[in-house]
């Protein structure tokens, strides 16, 4: 071994014996651990957690503040003796958390709770999940956007390049030889350039106008500016929460139901802050980061809800002081179009992706489809309805005398008079 | 051909400002076109035929001091076609004697099932062990319950029935998302669940020792909403 290298060789070997040390004590001390984390889960964790605050109070640490260890089990055993007996850390506790009775363990011995304290001293928190990687395609396909537009430029700029430098050749050939260059007209006298440029423009002018037109009142694309900065990629992509959960309507009734602020606490009592924002940073359509915390605060704000005492602020009658959100309404048919939620997710079975696109995906919702009456109609002539698993259809005897003959593999939402006026503008 | 004969009669100069300018739009036109975004929704031709006239559910409403158009029900209000409960917040005796008549068919079990992989199965997990995706990911800091657990094996049905109306410690009331039958298909598929794991024997099923409906007015009542809506979707 050459001589320079002797001392880092001498550094390493010492390192890996003491990470190999060190690994064997974390063995040794979590060989005590499993059967607490057992009884940890199986008795305390509906209420406690070792790091944050839950119904009880964090637990990781929390036999350090006890007067000695005989006060914890009976504490766990019975806490309300301790209280009753007018201890002053039972009851110093038992205040703090709002006077909430937590259940007696008489069943457990002292070496289970020792166990149990034990493993909430080891804890350590899960690494954070990895978040999925969705968006970046779409960044991805915008790159070749730019790619594409750079390379026709350059190739058009190396065109008239070229062609310029063959036409001087051609002037310079010209009067080396003594041929007379043609006289110049000027571009905008041209009868020709007129010509063409006016009918050009005419065509422009009118797919503008007729295009304009057509899409006058239609909002694809919109992305409004929300009072409160709620990520669907955040709930319904990373958290997996399903789009009925909070649009519960949509399997009843003509709307899908915009969540009230009740149905958000039912996660948010627990959930006061955002942790993903390494794994996944949140940013408006503009770029500008958000802090997701202080959007939670601000949900607490309209829900009512007091975060340091754990509870919702109440009027005098005991009615929670909650404002509703004023969510900018994304999706608008007119008043003469009649849409019914429940008759296609319900009845219909349509993903609310095939309507609303890639909605797990959106910071901020946009508006995918157009809505357009064409839009409407295209897809009921191409969608089948759930034609055999629908006894409403049993009256339709042709068709299905045609499904048993084999004519037909299946019967559109257009055969079934999807495209009738009047089933959408009464 | 035009555009070869216009180049030509420019000269340099020019044809750099050409270069300059349409680099210039392209550019420009490239970093306008971010996705399409647009933050207003734009104009309409007639108002009067795209806003409705008539107070719509999530249009506000002058009549009322919180100008909120859907309002809460009266106290005690029943909707057509849903069941009533008769149950009172708080009452914890009630609780644990309260039941339903109503029995379950294999269709409306496995309905239940799908309803509590929606709303319970985000935090109770999809096998009932309290293991949900929100506390297997850390972000929940306490254990929702395990129903599998010796705890809740044998816990009256009422009990549960009243967690789900009114909540119970961090969870919150999933009266706005379930309806009242809703709740007992839920809850019906979970005992089913626990029957076959240890619980008690289970009763809900059409085939167990069911008792007619007593209240014949709330099963008419379904029944008659079930037709109802069916036809209500057909029509339209
Ligand atoms: C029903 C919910 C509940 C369960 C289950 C529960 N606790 Fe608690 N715990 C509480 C509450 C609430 C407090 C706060 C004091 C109070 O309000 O009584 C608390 C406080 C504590 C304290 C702090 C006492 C102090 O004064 O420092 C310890 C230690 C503790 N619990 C341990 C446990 C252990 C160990 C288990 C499992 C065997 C457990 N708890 C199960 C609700 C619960
Ligand atoms: C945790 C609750 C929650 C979940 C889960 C959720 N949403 Fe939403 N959704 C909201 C809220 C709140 C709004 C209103 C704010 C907004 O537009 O961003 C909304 C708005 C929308 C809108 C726009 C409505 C309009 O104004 O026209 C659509 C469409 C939508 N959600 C579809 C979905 C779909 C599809 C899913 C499932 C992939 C889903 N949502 C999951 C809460 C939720
Ligand atoms: C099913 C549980 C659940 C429900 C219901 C829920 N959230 Fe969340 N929310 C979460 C989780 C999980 C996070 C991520 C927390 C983290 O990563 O630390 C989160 C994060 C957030 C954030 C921060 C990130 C962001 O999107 O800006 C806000 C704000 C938020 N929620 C608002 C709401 C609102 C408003 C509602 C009601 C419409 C709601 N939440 C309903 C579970 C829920
Ligand atoms: C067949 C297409 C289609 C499907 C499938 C669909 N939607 Fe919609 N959605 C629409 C249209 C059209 C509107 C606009 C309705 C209006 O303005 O009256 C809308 C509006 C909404 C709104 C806002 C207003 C309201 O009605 O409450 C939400 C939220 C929503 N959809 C969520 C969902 C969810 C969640 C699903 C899946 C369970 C879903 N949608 C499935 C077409 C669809
Ligand atoms: C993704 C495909 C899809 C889109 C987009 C769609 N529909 Fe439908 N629609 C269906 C299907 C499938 C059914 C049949 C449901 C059933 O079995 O009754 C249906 C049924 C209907 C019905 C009932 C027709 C009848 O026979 O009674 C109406 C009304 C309707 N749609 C209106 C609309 C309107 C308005 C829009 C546009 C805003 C729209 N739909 C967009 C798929 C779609
Ligand atoms: C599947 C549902 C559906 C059916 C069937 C349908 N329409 Fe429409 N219609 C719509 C929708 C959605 C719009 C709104 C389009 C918009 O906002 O751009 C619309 C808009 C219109 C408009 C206003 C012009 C416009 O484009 O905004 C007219 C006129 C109209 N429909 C006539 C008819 C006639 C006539 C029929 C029968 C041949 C018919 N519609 C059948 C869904 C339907």
């Amino acid at each position: 071994m050459p001589e320079s290298l002797k001392p880092l060789f001498r550094i390493c070997s010492r390192s890996a014996f003491a990470f190999f040390i060190v690994l064997l004590l974390c063995n040794f001390s979590a060989s005590a651990a499993p059967d607490g984390k057992a009884l940890f889960m199986s008795n305390c964790a509906s209420c406690h957690n070792p790091l944050k605050d839950a119904t009880g109070p964090a637990l990781k640490d929390i036999d350090k503040t006890f007067p000695d260890k005989e006060w914890g089990h009976k504490w766990v055993k019975n806490s309300q003796t301790l209280v009753a007996a007018g201890d002053p850390t039972a009851v110093a506790m038992f205040n703090k958390f709002g006077k909430v009775v937590m259940t007696p363990f008489p069943q457990l011995s002292n070496e289970d709770i020792d166990a149990i304290l034990a493993y909430v001293d080891a804890y350590a928190p899960p690494a954070a999940a990895q978040a999925p990687r969705g968006g970046e395609e779409a960044a991805g396909s915008n790159d070749n956007g730019w790619i594409y537009s750079i390379l026709t430029l350059t190739l058009l700029v190396l065109a008239v390049i070229l062609w310029r430098a063959n036409s001087s050749l051609r002037r310079a050939a010209n009067s080396v030889e003594g041929v007379p260059n043609e006289k110049e007209i000027p571009v905008y006298r041209s009868k020709l350039v007129i010509a063409v440029t006016a009918i050009v423009l005419f065509i422009l002018a009118g797919y503008w106008i007729v295009n304009g037109a057509i899409n006058e009142g239609r909002q694809q694309n919109y992305q409004p500016l929300q009072p409160l900065f709620y990520s669907h990629k955040v709930h319904a992509g990373i958290n997996q929460v399903n789009c009925l959960y909070c649009h519960a309507g949509a399997e009843k009734s003509r709307q899908a139901m915009i969540p009230s602020t009740n149905v958000c606490m039912n996660c948010h009592k627990q959930i006061n802050s955002y942790t993903g924002a390494e794994s996944y940073a949140l940013k408006t359509a503009e770029g500008k980061e958000i802090n997701g915390t202080e959007q939670i605060q601000l949900l607490y704000k309209y829900a009512g809800w007091d975060p340091v005492k754990k509870d919702y602020n109440r009027d005098a009658k005991g009615n929670i002081m909650a404002t509703p959100i004023q969510w900018v309404k994304i999706h608008n048919l007119p008043d003469h179009v009649y849409f019914n939620h429940a008759q296609h997710v319900k009845v219909g079975k349509v993903q609310c992706q095939r309507c609303h696109g890639p909605i797990q995906e959106m910071d901020e919702v946009y508006q995918f489809a157009p809505l357009s009456m064409g839009w409407c109609i295209n897809c009921h002539r191409q969608t089948e309805v759930q034609f055999g698993a629908n006894n409403y259809y049993s009256i339709f005897e042709k068709y299905h005398q045609e499904l048993k003959e084999g004519k037909r593999t299946g019967v559109t939402e257009a055969e079934m008079g999807g495209t009738e006026c009047q089933k959408c503008h009464y | 051909m035009t555009f070869e004969f216009l180049l030509f009669t420019l000269n340099m100069n020019k044809i750099k400002s050409i270069v300059v300018v349409s680099l210039g739009l392209t550019l420009g036109l490239a970093s306008c076109d971010s996705g399409n975004m647009r933050r207003t929704p734009g104009h309409i031709y007639a108002p009067d035929m795209t806003y409705s006239v008539a107070y719509d559910a999530y249009t506000s409403n002058p009549n009322f001091s919180d100008s909120l158009t859907s309002r809460k029900p009266v106290e005690g209000a029943i909707a057509r076609g849903h069941l009533y409960d008769h149950l009172k917040e708080g009452d914890t005796t009630a609780y644990k004697t309260y039941t339903t008549s109503m029995r379950f068919n294999a269709d409306e079990l496995k309905e239940g099932g799908r309803l509590f992989n929606i709303y319970c199965g985000i935090c109770h997990g999809s096998n009932l062990d309290g293991q949900g995706p929100l506390f297997a990911s850390g972000k929940f800091a306490s254990m929702p319950a395990n129903f599998k657990d010796a705890k809740y094996l044998h816990m009256p049905v009422g009990q549960m029935y009243a967690a789900i109306k009114y909540g119970k410690n961090m969870m919150g009331s999933y009266a706005s998302q379930l309806d009242v039958k809703q709740r007992w298909m839920v809850l019906a598929y979970i005992k089913k669940y626990q029957s076959a794991n240890g619980g008690d024997a289970f009763t809900f099923g059409e085939s167990g020792k069911a008792t007619p409906v007593v209240v014949d007015t709330t099963k008419g009542a379904v029944a008659m909403a079930d037709s109802k809506d069916k036809k209500d979707e057909k029509k339209k």
